[in-house]
């Protein structure tokens, strides 16, 4: 039987067709589940479906989880690395969170190393100083200080 | 007092107005661009925009603020806790205006807000005290002098601070350029004071305060302790009343120390006493704050006395109607503090919007919030969302009334520390009462948060395959377009 | 019964496995997938189905009859992609190299009319090592099939290539003949004659890479439109591309919901430099102007002082043609003329509204230039524009000179709205030129002659170097404030939704190829 590996907040889960069986489930609303595992009782909500993409959100007990379906393929491109480098091959430091720009330390052509501090970013008063990841240039910095920048938005490129 | 002019926002904003709202006081908000649909701006009576959405442009604009108590004849300013309250220019700007400043005296604020002058203050009063420096520096050079003298480890903290904001503990000399630079750099954003205490940092201690309330005729009064160990990077999110290690005999001399404080600087209104307790039950002053703390409700409900109407009947003049023995303490109270954090991303702030926002009720609950459903948590201010406090007849049921409520408590969109608190409600060491400030450290990471889970991402995962299976074998065909497809052109 | 079903079964998992194990692997460590890998994630899951997947060669010279391999080296079969039919062939390394017999072109050659009959985009995923030698003119014979397909398929439905791996010789011009072309880098390469054959008969030391790699054809030749640093990645633009295009040309494409707001774009305003000669990037425009910022762009590599693609407005696709300032001052020469006038006729093809976008100084002049024929290549995209029967909208951002002016989309030529910024300059040459000319006697005759001819200058300037001459006379509908461009261009594309255009009755136009 074939084995999927579903991906719930980086956490893999190798489920097959043997944990489905071992689950008792019956549909108590047209989204909403009543599971007995092992004579205990689970609530499960299905709040978002995205099948084609492989993506579902469900709510077990009232908790929240974001789940990714993998298949055999999914894990092949995987393991031959063709995932990383579709977002461009650039190495782009990006935002961890929302804030404001407080300090720009990386300078254009500055050579980084792992943890040298490249901007001083702001959320919510906390300081958190943006480190860089790995060695590299800086090719250009995104950002000016004071400027808001959201989750994942590019601050710096390096080259 | 027949209109307060409110100068916070989020929840405190609101619970103040809920106060004055109930003695029959009308109510100002002050609100910035980001606040205009915060619910502290919908609830009040009046609210006047005062800025743009960083705070130093806003809540933090004096002079903007008194032009709004003034615009809208206001005769009370409430500062919350945070922003101005602790502001001396800010309270002295006020009542030179002919406003009230509903908290203690300029001079009070003074004495207390810089470590040092409180330092001396008290001297006089045998007040036990943390061994460090006398006085607040920004100079690298002198704090590795002094941090060498008294010893690692060492606590750095702004002199103008509280919350946390700008305090760092170094373990090493190697460390300590880089740390003061980022604890001076904090402190001057968040206070816009700089310089910084360097201290003895004391282990495996417990942070233990006491609120006091003073009159204006010279009577001050303290409603007990307050348990706030359980932190993470020096900032309190779980607190609770009583403490569990508080003898009577201790309680007494800890209340009998705050009052002592109190009185040094000729304290008036609502107060807040600060101790560390050492593992073999030493109480040190640390600091006074001289405002409304976050963890307040704790006291109000086993004491079932409302701060901020106490604070309001101060401003006011009136005499203390309380005496000491008066004040009791009935059952056990509980807080949890709900930041916009993610425990399980090394507590870093999440922002996004409110998806979901479903507010726990019953029994024993009550909840300080200031967002709804659909609102978006902003960057510039802090990250707390509310506070959910149950109490209980003990401390038993008011800790399983909080597992309870954290259960109830719905909100999606961004990670909150609702786990964490559900996390340390379930903890031997919280409830067994055997913990220290090093709760965090020694008992909690991410990955214990996330086993609390795993079976149920098991659950899901199995189930989701189910439904993704199902899907997936089920015949589909395209929709069926609406298209003038024709191949046929005859060409001479 | 069972014993039947058993024979299926063991044909089925054959055929599934291709070249072998062993083969999938090669193609693995190569970073490439195989043929039905690919299928797998450029279709809806589940929602392919494979048709000749039994099919085996015929050849009986050189002991091939020993070799047979099911579905002889080509996956063919239709499906689904974001739920709209297509039709897909992928050739499959794995077996025989990827390589052309008779039988693997007729399989591609069923599948294309599959396509026609039907009315719906043909995708074909390319890796092969060209014809199968053993075969000879048979093979020959099963290009010239698939040309011919590519072909009659031209216009009527989009055609789209992907070389996966290799694809030289004759192979090369089926890719050629269809809408649109990508490569992906480092494992896919495209040539008429290889390094070898170069190397015999001009003596150049070249490597495959450099004579027909993906950058190679992205940057020197245009051949592709497209270039991806994986097979994932091209899989993933495949569908992107396809999102813009319609099923056929009796069909439009899809509109993505969108709901309209007050639709004006400050930042418009502040993209063209104060300073006249200062360039600027196109693209900065483009973003501004289209549904989140999401360009498509074509040819991206190629010529780059033109810009074409695609991208949403409101919802709906539309083709971009924009000169672009930060290269070359944003001239047309014949290059840039090339890539432009094909990419309209695509657009045309395809019921794609037009959206031009003009800062054009003019033609790039030069011996070069003339030899190459500026002419007849400048006169295809005069040509493709003027033909175009979709909807044509121009907007004029700052310059639009002389012969270049009425190339780019000008109301003369059948744009149905023309749009022109505060900012523009319509005149025939620049404010200095003209005036060196107009006034020469006068500039010579003068005491201080460069005195003079600034003076002129500014008087022509003053008269030409602006939009209003061209308004007043009807050339420019409206001159309009930069902010509001994108709700004139939603409002103007809604208009021009149902656009009907007569033509003289003819077989086709002769364009100057």
């Amino acid at each position: 039987m074939t084995n999927y590996t579903i991906t719930i907040n980086e956490d893999k889960y190798a489920v097959g067709q043997k944990d489905i069986d071992s689950i008792d489930l019956i549909p108590t609303g047209p989204m909403d589940y009543h599971i007995l595992k092992n004579n205990r009782a689970f609530t499960v909500a299905v709040t978002k479906t995205d099948f084609p993409n492989k993506t579902m959100t469900l709510e077990v007990n009232g908790n929240s989880y974001d789940l990714r379906i993998g298949d055999k393929y999914d894990e092949l491109v995987d393991k031959m690395g063709l995932l990383q480098s579709m977002t461009h091959k650039i190495n782009s430091i990006k935002a961890p969170m929302p804030g404001l720009i407080l300090n720009i330390m990386a300078t254009v052509g500055q050579e980084v190393v792992a943890g040298t501090p490249l901007v001083v970013l702001s959320a919510m008063k906390m300081e958190n100083i943006i480190t860089s990841p790995g060695e590299g240039v800086v090719k250009q910095i995104d950002v000016a200080i004071n400027d808001a920048v959201e989750k994942g938005q590019i601050i710096i490129e390096m080259e | 007092m027949k209109k307060i002019l409110v100068a916070n926002r989020g929840e405190i904003a609101l619970r103040i107005m809920r106060t004055a709202r109930k003695m029959g006081i009308k109510t100002v908000a002050v609100y910035s661009d980001a606040d205009r649909d915060a619910p502290h701006v919908l609830f009040a009576d009046e609210a006047v925009h005062i800025g743009k959405s960083p705070s130093s442009e806003s809540y933090l604009n004096m002079q903007k603020i008194l032009q709004a108590a003034q615009q809208t004849q206001a005769d009370g300013i409430h500062p919350g806790y945070g922003f101005l309250s602790e502001n001396a220019a800010f309270a002295k700007l006020v009542s030179d205006h002919g406003i009230v400043f509903i908290g203690p005296m300029p001079h009070a604020i003074e004495i207390m807000g810089d470590k040092l002058t409180a330092k001396e203050a008290v001297k006089g009063y045998r007040i036990p005290m943390v061994p460090g420096l006398e006085e607040a520096i920004t100079d690298v050079s002198l704090a590795k002098e002094i941090a060498q003298q008294i010893g690692f480890p060492i606590l750095i903290k702004a002199s103008a601070g509280g919350g946390g904001k700008g305090m760092r503990v170094v373990n090493t000399l190697a460390e300590l350029p880089n740390q003061m630079e980022r604890a001076i750099s904090e402190a001057t954003a968040a206070f816009g004071n700089g310089s910084v205490f360097i201290e003895k940092y004391i282990e495996s201690p417990r942070h233990i305060e006491i609120q006091v309330l003073a009159d204006s005729h010279g009577n001050i009064v303290h409603l007990f302790e307050r348990e706030c160990s359980i932190q993470r990077r020096h900032q309190k999110v779980v607190e609770e009343a009583p403490s569990t290690v508080l003898t009577p005999e201790i309680r007494q001399a800890m209340g009998e120390a705050a009052i002592k404080v109190a009185k040094a600087c000729d304290y008036v209104g609502a107060g807040t006493v600060e101790f560390l307790l050492d593992k073999d039950k030493n109480f040190y002053f640390l600091e006074m704050n001289t405002r409304l703390q976050v963890e307040h409700p704790v006291t109000e409900l086993i004491t079932q006395i409302d701060l901020v109407e106490q604070q309001i009947k101060i401003a006011r003049g009136e005499p203390l109607t309380l005496s000491q023995d008066d004040i009791n303490i009935t059952g056990h109270a509980l807080e949890v503090r709900v930041y916009a954090e993610d425990p399980l991303d090394n507590f870093l702030p999440s922002i996004g919007t409110l998806t979901t926002y479903v507010r726990p009720k019953g029994e024993g609950i009550r909840l300080d919030d200031g967002f709804k459903e659909g609102m978006t948590v902003p960057i510039y201010y802090d990250p707390m969302l509310a506070k959910l406090i149950t109490y209980g007849q003990d401390r038993e049921e008011a800790i399983q009334r909080m597992l309870e409520a954290i259960d109830h408590y719905k909100i999606k969109g961004i990670a909150t520390t609702l786990p964490f608190g559900k996390y340390v409600c379930g903890h031997p060491a919280f409830t067994s009462g055997n913990f220290d400030t090093h709760f965090v450290k020694k008992h909690y990471s991410p990955e214990r948060l996330q086993k609390y889970y795993k079976e149920e991402q098991e659950i899901a995962a199995a189930v989701g395959l189910k439904l993704f299976l199902e899907y997936r074998d089920k015949l589909k065909i395209p929709d069926r377009e609406n298209s003038n497809w024709q191949i046929k052109r005859t060409i001479r | 019964m069972k014993e039947k079903a058993k024979i299926l079964t063991d044909k089925i998992s054959k055929a599934q496995l291709g070249g072998g194990t062993k083969r999938i692997e090669t193609q693995h460590a190569k970073g490439k997938l195989t043929a039905r890998e690919r299928i797998h994630f450029l279709l809806d899951e589940g929602s392919f189905e494979e048709l000749g997947a039994l099919v085996t060669h015929r050849t009986t010279d050189f002991g091939m009859e020993k070799q047979l391999v099911y579905g002889d080296g080509v996956v063919t079969g239709y499906g689904t992609v974001n739920g709209r039919q297509v039709c897909v062939f992928a050739q499959d390394f794995t077996v025989f190299g990827g390589s052309l017999s008779e039988t693997h072109a007729e399989k591609i050659c069923k599948i294309m009319d599959m396509a026609m009959k039907i009315g719906v985009p043909i995708i074909g995923l390319n890796d092969s090592g060209g014809a199968r030698i053993q075969e000879g003119v048979r093979s020959l014979g099963g290009y010239a099939d698939i040309f011919h397909r590519n072909v009659k398929a031209s216009g009527a439905i989009p055609q789209i290539s992907a070389i996966m791996g290799p694809c030289a010789g004759g192979a090369v011009y089926s890719p050629a003949m269809t809408d649109f072309t990508l490569m992906v880098e480092n494992s896919s390469y495209m040539f008429v004659t290889g390094p070898n054959v170069v190397k015999t008969v001009t003596n150049e030391e070249v490597s495959s890479e450099e004579l027909g790699g993906a950058m190679t054809h992205a940057t020197k030749s245009g051949v592709t439109h497209f270039t991806a640093v994986n097979d994932m990645d091209c899989i993933a633009q495949i569908k992107e591309l396809l999102s813009f295009l319609p099923q056929n040309c009796e069909d439009l494409p899809k509109p993505l919901p969108y709901t309209l707001d007050t639709e004006i774009r400050e930042n418009l305003e502040t993209i063209i430099p104060e300073n006249a000669s200062r360039p600027y990037d196109m693209r900065h425009i483009i973003n501004e102007v289209i549904d989140d910022s999401k360009f498509f762009e074509v040819h991206k590599h190629y010529a780059e002082n033109i810009v074409v693609g695609f991208a949403r407005l409101a919802g709906r696709s539309i083709g971009i043609v924009a000169n672009q300032p930060m290269s070359l001052a944003g001239v047309l020469d014949v290059n840039s003329s090339k890539k432009a006038a094909r990419f309209t006729r695509c657009c045309d093809c395809f019921n794609i509204p037009l959206l031009v976008l003009v800062d054009v100084p003019g033609f790039l002049p030069g011996t070069d230039q003339e030899w190459n024929g500026i002419i007849t290549n400048g006169a295809k995209l005069l040509y493709a524009l003027s033909e175009a029967t979709v909807p044509k909208v121009t907007l004029i951002t700052r310059k639009a000179y002389g012969g270049a002016y009425d190339v780019m989309n000008s109301k003369h030529i059948g744009a149905d709205l023309n749009y022109a910024w505060p900012g523009a300059e319509i005149a025939v040459m620049g404010a200095k030129g003209a005036s060196e000319i107009i006034f020469r006697k006068e500039i010579a005759a003068a005491d201080d002659p460069e005195a003079k001819l600034e003076e002129k200058e500014k008087e022509y300037a003053n008269m030409f170097a602006n939009p209003y001459s061209a308004a007043e006379r009807g050339f420019i509908d409206e001159v309009i404030f930069p902010k509001n461009t994108r709700r004139k261009l939603i409002k103007a594309f809604s208009l021009l939704e149902k656009k009907v255009v007569e033509r003289p009755k003819k077989k086709h136009g002769n364009i100057p190829l």
